[in-house]
């Protein structure tokens, strides 16, 4: 039998995975050749070499772990309680409630510099708001919105307000696919698990704050060395003199 | 005990009792919102995930990233798994998308600079300036994962996953064909070519007595870690 050969069915001996006639053969070669008795040690060797130097994890892999999935349960989770469910992910329908949501802010504001009056009145506008000049006013009605006009744009395509998750997705054939960044994970346990986020949350913030107060006693630990680090250099340079 | 018992109910359960739960149990756990489960499957993964994924890509943060990633998408797509395959190779398959995929996307983007890259193919002749061929010297512990990990390093990709798969995390053949996707006699053939251009690049370094017993030490640790663990 080839050397050759027979180093093909050492990898699969090595595995247990020859069959017992060829593992015969095997080892009656293994008797007479030296070297493919070599090379078999050298395989079981490599096995042994990879096996004892596996990689150390680096320090703090898992708070590290611990901060990131906390993180994106809460963005699901921020996601899951949104009114606009179904709108997620559909860029023509986020574009809508941008600019659903300037519409918003702008009458905020409006609505902000018209119903408080400023402390003082710097325009003499006697009151008028944004107005300039003082001749155009608002009457009381009109300087607070009303609200049908912009509650509509928070509203669930089904017409009424949410404040839990609604799957309005299409069932059956001709559903349109959407994307779902967490697959169907929220889909089945969402409800069931937003007390579990709220207690995520607060560790998160428990997990940040041992965070950044490591952070600080690493930097002031360093700072320190450095300091001493320095100290023989002035002394040496003092005595040199 | 059955595994209605196993499952009989889970607040009763204290911590030590995780570690004695088979891997496919502890999912189970998890599926069902235990979060302490998902400490445990991450207790006894993240080393074995990160020395993987560090052996196939060589940059210890994207090794983190990525290990990280893998374990983050466990707990995601927990109820996605199914007891028709073992635990650890479910996991490894996400491990190995990640990867092939991190690959992928490192070989669009242009080449600036690579010092020792791994060969696209395994009869490429050894380096003699390479410090793993030099048998005189002293090596140890530290020195002797990274002489490893660059010999390991030179193993062409697409052999050293299933390589890797089957030498460091034992999975079997079937298991690496179900992680891979690759066919059962290419699994064989790759795993066979991977050991030999190992071989050629460890040889220099198995002439070291140094060496040998730096290995039998490294091992002794990791027994005795193992019994008080």
């Amino acid at each position: 039998m080839r050397c050759g050969k027979v180093r093909d069915w050492l990898s699969l001996a090595l595995d247990g995975q020859l069959p017992p006639d060829r593992t015969l053969s095997l080892e009656e070669h293994l008797q007479r050749c030296s070297a493919c008795r070599g090379y078999r040690e050298d395989l079981e060797q490599g096995r042994r070499l990879l096996r004892a130097t596996e990689p150390q994890l680096p320090a703090g892999f898992e708070w590290r772990l611990q901060l990131k999935l906390n993180q994106i349960l809460q963005e699901a989770a921020q996601e899951a309680v949104l009114p606009w469910h179904e709108a997620a992910w559909r860029p023509g329908r986020w574009f809508a409630v941008a600019g659903g949501a300037a519409a918003v802010g702008l009458a905020a504001v409006l609505a902000l510099a018209l119903v408080i009056p400023p402390a003082s009145d710097p325009y003499g506008t006697g009151g008028a708001g944004l107005a300039t000049g003082g001749e155009f006013t608002f009457s009381a009605a009109e300087r607070v919105p009303n609200p049908a006009t912009w509650l509509p744009l928070m509203s669930n395509r089904a017409g009424g307000f949410s404040s839990l998750p609604v799957d309005t997705r299409r069932q059956g054939p001709g559903a349109r696919p959407t994307h779902d960044p967490l697959g169907s994970f929220w889909d089945q346990s969402s409800l069931r698990d937003l007390k579990t986020i709220a207690e995520l949350r607060q560790r998160n913030q428990q997990l940040l704050m041992v965070y950044e107060l490591t952070r600080r006693e690493l930097q002031t630990l360093k700072a320190s060395l450095d300091s001493t680090a320095q100290v023989p250099q002035h002394v040496e340079q003092g005595e040199n003199r | 005990m059955t595994r209605e018992d196993t499952f009989g109910d889970a607040s009763r359960l204290a911590g030590p009792v995780w570690k004695d739960l088979r891997d496919e149990d502890l999912i189970a756990y998890v599926q069902k919102g235990q979060r302490k489960a998902f400490d445990e499957i991450v207790a006894r993964y993240r080393g074995r995930l990160f020395s993987f994924i560090l052996r196939m890509v060589q940059d210890p943060n994207v090794a983190e990233e990525l290990a990280q990633e893998t374990l983050i998408r466990v707990y995601i797509h927990a109820e996605k798994y199914r007891e028709i395959a073992r635990f650890s190779t479910w996991v490894f398959t996400i491990a190995t998308n990640l990867v092939r995929n991190r690959m992928r996307q490192r070989s669009r983007q242009p080449q600036i600079l690579s010092l020792n890259p791994a060969p696209e193919e395994d009869e490429l002749p050894l380096d003699p300036a390479d410090p793993v061929a030099d048998p005189s010297r002293l090596v140890e512990g530290e020195e002797l994962g990274q002489l490893i990990a660059l010999a390991t390093s030179r193993i062409p990709e697409k052999y050293r996953i299933p390589f890797l798969l089957r030498e460091v995390e034992q999975l079997t053949y079937e298991e690496i064909q179900q992680v891979t996707g690759l066919k059962l006699g290419t699994v064989r053939s790759r795993i066979n070519r991977a050991r030999n251009r190992f071989r050629q690049l460890i040889k220099p370094l198995l002439k070291n007595e140094a060496l040998l017993a730096e290995l039998e030490r490294l091992e002794a640790e990791a027994e005795s870690d193992k019994d008080e663990s």
